[in-house]
């Protein structure tokens, strides 16, 4: 406390604080005195204890009790739990009369909620006093029945709240009007009603109104007052009956305006503001969209207005909220036009209040006729300018509702300066949304579009939509017209220019928006070569300086494993272009081949490390064909090439690398130059069983190369080193791992790669048959040999003892059916291709396991390891 | 519907809360203090209504209290604004020129005009004669007793 109050505490006479100094003004006097908090904190916890001990005495005194309470309560306010006392408030309520049971109850409303289990001891209190107290007791039970009675326990009340109705004190019925709408509206709201507390919701819609409608036209203007809430509930439930008492209501507010209320209920001139609003409140309901009620309504509003015109606050109030109304009612063009003009006083007025009231019942003119704003042009420029922020956000609000195409671009840049300008994650989350919602709504180009979105997707990420970048992504993919090609173009452009700009503090969305972008769209621009976007993707994915070392692992992990995901997705669809490039550049190279006449060149692919191939002699029978094709080759090689080479920029810890040895007698290229580009290297980093998988694999297209056609394709497929970090510089997550080692075992084999992600443009839904009939075929054979057949994972509980799986049978129909189920990348490609891939399975039969798990099989899911 | 009603010192402690809505007691102190925080540190000449989260502050300065109520999308802001006019004055009729001092030593007459007037974020009563003539029965009352 400050030392000044406290120093004015001191020299109060005692009699402030009730009799001689009381032991309040003593708990006041020294906190004022407390010099820092935990001191204060020392006095507050040494007083609860005392007066814990003082409320436990076995004498129950209504007066030592109350000064106890009074001391609890400050202390709540300091932020003190008092949980402990409440059993003695409701003692209190109990046996105490007058103030000290008011007390009591007071004390019950601060300390009790809903869920309380005392809440019970209470009720029975307030039965009590319901039944059997005087007019003071009654009043004050039904204020607490009317915040605190726990939803079992209506039933039980009502009733007798309802008797109360009849009442000969006019307090005693407002209160019990406005513990009845408690009762009846919040319970209904609440949807942990069982069946047999509903009955007391609905039992009659018809009762509940009599009920309503009698205090409506209760003679004292109190009750008729409180039961004002309980007709907008009624309203909002059943408006066609409500309509009934328009005349009713319209006389009511007749008799308020002409000042026939007593004078006690006025304030400051202006009668009973607050039973106007509530009345104008239930017009704005009860008459929108009915013209037939608006009619009666429109006389009593215009009059309602004109009274309105005073230099009160409060008067101003009843204004706006005529204002209000009026902007949902169907239009009246004359009160819509002195609507206009009081707006437009409120607006130029000199308080900030007034002015912030105006903008806001401009935004609700607006909503209706946005043309309303242009008259009051000028005063909305100013409001924009504001240095108020309340003024500047409810402008900005009124601007969204008056956005068209050729604004638009206006109010977005208006609303991202706001936007920067910011530090409530709150507004910043609406601006956001916002922007973005009048952008899709209104753009004029989409040049501009995409410069928006960039621009919001690179802000902070808590402020970001959920649903971007998806919203941006679809709008990409759906567009069919001419607009979509300059869309998509524009998008690659800035995404482009963004990934070059990616740092750790880059948002998720737009990493997701650059990936998705360059992976799907960036055929569109055929200057970009795949390889430099597989080179940009792998970057972004391990960024370079983190190849080496330990930081390796840190710095990758601090891509979250969604947006990996989405990166190795990214990267896949680039890679399935290139691998269908070299693919079309192999069935080139077998076209020459076949057309030249010497024919002695060896389709065989060489096998050991440093075989750099036989550089042999083309015979070139056809110089322009070959030139053709030639030049569509070196094409593709410039491209191995310049892959090759960025990789080799990067350190020496090179990503793994597949090597598929490949015949080196190539169009065009000596020797030199195939040793040059890498040829001649294998690099084998990983010492896992793959490679040697890789191996066989191999192996085994060259041994059968009469038998399958696949070998003969990938004949002549070029070295390549595969873009892809090691696994250890990933995270553990087994779905990253099962991606990468997928687009490893494709790129072994381009051909496949080609089937599987075909590289056509567009997004082509894959069509996934989610009961893998391919599979049948397979599963029949293994079950012929005697393999048991698949058991989900809660039967093989049941049935763990005595069985004799094939585990391996297991394995790989488990492992299917649950790398068919992860969703974890965007497009449903892992999946499939490993449905496909098992097509293919003749190949792998008895010779590698499929299960990507398995290599790691301390990372196996449950449902598989048994 | 209202959620909250603060009164504090112009120095930012509080002299009394009452919650309309229920929040957890772990989390009043930090609503407390940065409603306050926000409401204090508004410039005089700028408008008594704040975008606070997902609602609506209005408060109003007087010599030595500031009242803060917490409001939600449908309720009319100056009509709030007004009603804390009133319930002001309703304590200064009570306690003869009511301050700091009085909210300090008589929370709970403060609590109940406050509940008389608002009763659970509802307008309740707003003619302070009859909120008043109901408190000095209860005087005469507890005086008789």
């Amino acid at each position: 406390m400050s030392r000044v109050f406290g120093r004015a505490l001191a020299v109060l006479p005692a009699e402030l604080g009730g009799s001689a100094p009381g032991p309040l003004h003593t708990l006041l006097s020294a906190l004022a005195s407390a010099s820092s908090r935990q001191e204060e904190e020392s006095l507050v916890r040494k007083e609860l204890s005392i007066i814990h001990q003082q409320l436990n005495t076995a004498n129950f005194n209504p007066d030592v009790a109350s000064e106890c309470l009074v001391r609890l309560i400050y202390c709540a306010t300091l932020g003190y739990p008092i949980g402990f006392c409440t059993i003695h408030a409701l003692t209190l309520a109990q046996r105490g009369s007058s103030w000290h049971k008011r007390l009591g109850y007071l004390a019950c409303c601060l300390l009790l909620h809903e869920n309380h289990e005392l809440l019970l001891l209470l009720v029975n209190t307030l039965m009590k006093d319901l039944q059997s107290g005087g007019p003071l007791e009654m009043g004050m039970a039904l204020m607490v029945a009317g915040q605190l009675t726990p939803p079992h326990a209506v039933s039980s009340i009502m009733p007798i709240v309802i008797d109360k109705l009849a009442h000969s004190r006019e307090f005693v019925r407002q209160k019990a009007v406005a513990a009845l709408t408690f009762l009846t509206f919040r319970s209904c709201s609440d949807k942990s009603l069982d069946n047999e507390n509903s009955d007391n919701c609905h039992p009659s819609n018809s009762y509940q109104r009599d009920v309503f409608l009698r205090a409506f036209g209760d003679r004292d203007p109190s009750v008729m007052a409180a039961s004002l809430p309980a007709l907008l509930h009624l309203a909002k439930r059943d408006p066609d009956w409500c309509r009934t008492l328009v005349p009713a209501l319209v006389g009511v507010l007749r008799q308020v305006i002409e000042g026939r209320l007593h004078g006690d209920f006025s304030f400051h001139g202006v009668p009973s503001p607050w039973l106007q609003i509530d009345l104008l409140r239930l017009f704005s309901l009860l008459g929108k969209g009915d013209h037939g009620t608006s009619q009666q309504i429109y006389e009593v509003l215009g009059e309602c207005m004109e009274r309105a015109r005073s230099k009160q606050m409060s008067a101003w109030a009843v204004l706006s909220e005529c204002i209000r109304t009026l902007s949902v009612l169907p239009p009246h063009l004359e009160l819509w036009t002195r609507a206009s003009d009081f707006v437009g006083e409120m607006l130029q007025s000199s308080n900030a209040n007034l002015q912030y009231m105006g903008v806001r019942c401009l935004a609700d003119m607006a909503r209706v006729e946005p043309g309303t704003v242009l008259c009051h042009r000028p005063s909305v420029m100013c409001a924009l300018e504001q240095p108020d922020p309340a003024i500047r956000r409810r402008t900005l609000e009124l601007l969204c509702r008056v956005v068209g195409q050729e604004n638009v671009e206006a109010v977005c840049g208006h609303l991202l300066s706001a936007l920067r300008d910011t530090q409530d994650p709150y507004e910043a989350r609406s601006l956001a949304s916002r922007t973005l919602d009048l952008a899709y709504r209104f753009s004029p180009n989409s040049e501009w579009l995409v410069g928006i979105v960039t621009e919001v997707l690179s802000m902070r990420e808590e402020i970001i939509p959920p649903d971007e970048p998806g919203r941006f992504l679809w709008l990409l993919v759906k567009e069919e017209e001419e607009s979509a090609e300059s869309l998509k173009f524009h998008a690659l452009q800035a995404l482009m220019a963004s990934s070059t700009a990616i740092s750790s503090r880059t948002s998720q969305p737009l990493l997701r928006a650059i990936t998705w972008v360059l992976g799907e769209i960036s055929h569109v621009q055929p200057d970009l070569s795949p390889a430099d976007i597989s080179s940009r993707l792998s970057r972004i994915l391990v960024p370079p300086a983190s190849r080496q070392g330990s930081h390796a692992r840190a710095s990758s992990l601090s891509i979250p494993i969604e947006t990996q995901a989405w990166l190795l997705t990214g990267l896949s669809k680039v890679l399935s272009r290139q691998a269908n490039e070299l693919g079309n550049a192999s069935l080139i190279t077998e076209q020459i081949r076949e057309e030249s006449k010497d024919g002695g060149q060896d389709v065989e692919m060489t096998r050991e490390a440093g075989g750099g191939g036989e550089g042999g002699s083309f015979a070139r029978k056809d110089t322009d064909h070959f030139l053709e094709k030639a030049e569509i080759f070196s094409k593709v090689d410039d491209q191995i090439k310049n892959m090759n080479a960025s990789q080799k920029n990067q350190t020496s810890s090179s990503p793994e690398v597949i090597e598929i040895k490949v015949n080196g007698s190539q169009a065009g290229l000596s020797s030199e130059e195939c040793n040059e580009s890498g040829m001649g290297e294998r690099v084998d980093i990983m010492g896992t069983s793959d490679v040697d998988q890789d191996k066989v694999c191999l192996d085994k297209y060259e041994t059968e190369a009469g038998k399958s056609e696949i070998s003969k394709e990938d004949s002549g497929t070029r070295q390549i080193k595969l873009p892809l970090p090691t696994l250890d510089l990933l995270s553990d997550d087994p779905c990253i791992q099962q991606l990468i080692d997928e687009l490893r075992r494709l790129w072994a084999s381009p051909s496949l790669f080609a089937t599987v992600l075909p590289a056509s443009p567009g997004c082509q839904t894959p069509l996934v048959d989610p009961s893998l009939p391919f599979l049948d075929g397979f599963v029949a054979e293994a079950m012929r040999k005697g393999a048991a057949p698949y058991i989900p994972p809660q039967l093989r509980q049941l049935d763990k003892q005595g069985s004799s799986y094939d585990a391996r049978e297991i394995q790989v129909s488990g492992a299917f059916s649950e790398s068919v189920g992860h969703g974890t990348s965007p497009t449903s490609t892992a999946g499939n291709s490993w449905a496909q891939e098992a097509g293919n399975m003749d190949h792998y039969q008895g010779q590698i396991e499929i299960c990507p798990l398995r290599q790691n099989p301390q990372r196996m899911s449950p449902a598989i390891q048994l | 519907m209202m959620k909250f009603w603060f009164v504090v010192n112009r120095q930012g402690q509080t002299r009394l809360t009452r919650y309309f809505e229920f929040v957890e007691e772990n989390k009043r102190a930090a609503l407390e203090k940065d409603v306050v925080t926000v409401c204090l540190a508004r410039p005089p000449r700028q408008c008594s209504f704040v975008e606070y989260k997902n609602f609506r502050l209005i408060f109003r300065c007087y010599a030595s209290v500031v009242c803060i109520v917490g409001i939600d999308e449908d309720e009319n802001e100056l009509a709030i604004y007004e009603l804390i006019q009133n319930f002001v004055e309703t304590l200064d009729k009570y306690f003869n020129r009511v301050c700091e001092l009085d909210i300090l030593f008589h929370l709970d007459k403060v609590h109940v005009i406050l509940e008389e007037t608002v009763m659970g974020g509802q307008v309740l009563e707003t003619n302070n004669a009859r909120i008043l003539s109901l408190l000095h029965q209860m005087d005469q009352t507890s005086r008789e007793k």
